[in-house]
């Protein structure tokens, strides 16, 4: 299935005719790469698939009022980052816990989860991100992992680029410190 | 102790997996939601865009409705009005005139009720009674 540019795509969007065609089209440009990025965040395969879902039904339904003032690809990264955030405090609510704590406590469940196959090393990694607050850790691996401009990375978050470099020097010394101690 | 790991130099490598064929089946599933949620909604987007010119019209009917209803209320409290409006607004001549008018009406219907029982040799006290 060749690629549309996104003009494209949101011209056959607002026509009824081609309207699942277009939507089938963004679901396979970009699930993958939206479904790694909220597992990130919430870490779990089941609350990812979860999360991945009902950010596509929030483009669904919102595609119609998409200006294309930015990519598709950078809208749908901006929905799946707030509905992650979201999905965290909803969790948040329900144990009567801080954000940062519950990021942590699915840290616990690293050793019983069977999509979890990395080593040693990449546990701890993992174990050491989660000391970060969600949204620099969200920041952090939109760079680390992502390898994403800080440009791209600024206009998903609505912060300034300045702010997510010192974020991003920051939280890695503190990875860096974990990872030494541990 | 401990020597310090630059992160820069680890393989990026993401820990997770997902199961076997999950994107796969990940665009069939969003797809059924997508239109599940569409048909739970009660109205698609056309039938939305359809249903607001709809009501708006319903609406300009309403008003103009009780529009013309409120000029017939208006008519036929004329009558009424009109003599708020005498009151109010004419000179005490013509009010004097318009009295003089309604008492001649008033002796008019009576002697009519006279000269009808009259007409059929009603009592006379009845007739003095009646005026």
């Amino acid at each position: 299935m060749g690629e549309y540019t996104d003009k494209r795509l949101l011209e056959m969007f607002q026509n009824a005719k081609t309207r699942n065609l277009a939507f089938n089209h963004i679901i396979n440009q970009n699930q993958e790469r939206a479904y790694w990025h909220i597992r990130k965040i919430v870490l779990s395969h089941e609350d990812a698939n979860d999360v991945i879902q009902n950010t596509f039904i929030k483009v669904w339904k919102n595609l119609d009022k998409f200006k294309g003032d930015s990519k598709i690809y950078t809208w749908i990264y901006t929905i799946a980052t707030n509905e992650s955030i979201n999905f965290l405090k909803k969790k948040k609510k329900h144990y009567f816990e801080s954000l940062d704590l519950v990021s942590y406590r699915l840290s616990e469940n690293f050793s019983a989860d069977s999509y979890f196959d990395g080593d040693d090393i990449e546990k701890k990694l993992q174990e050491a991100l989660l000391i970060l607050p969600t949204k620099q850790r969200i920041a952090f691996n939109m760079k680390y992992f992502d390898k994403m401009k800080y440009d791209e990375i600024s206009e998903i978050l609505g912060t300034s680029v300045g702010a997510l470099k010192a974020n991003y020097h920051h939280a890695k010394n503190k990875i860096e410190e974990f990872l030494k101690e541990n | 102790m401990y020597k310090k790991t630059d992160i820069e130099d680890l393989e990026r490598r993401i820990p997770f997996t997902v199961p076997s064929g999950y994107f796969q089946e990940l665009k069939f599933e969003i797809q059924k939601q997508c239109i599940t949620k569409e048909k739970d909604s009660g109205f698609s987007v056309f039938q939305f865009k359809t249903l607001v010119p709809a009501l708006g019209i319903l609406l300009v009917f309403i008003t103009l409705f009780n529009n013309i209803e409120t000029t017939i209320s208006e008519v036929e409290l004329t009558k009424n009005d009109l003599i708020a409006y005498l009151e109010n607004n004419l000179s005490d001549e013509l009010l004097y005139e318009y009295a003089i008018l309604e008492d001649e009406k008033e002796d008019d219907e009576l002697s009519d009720e006279i000269d009808y029982l009259l007409e059929y040799d009603m009592e006379y006290n009845l007739i003095i009674n009646q005026l």
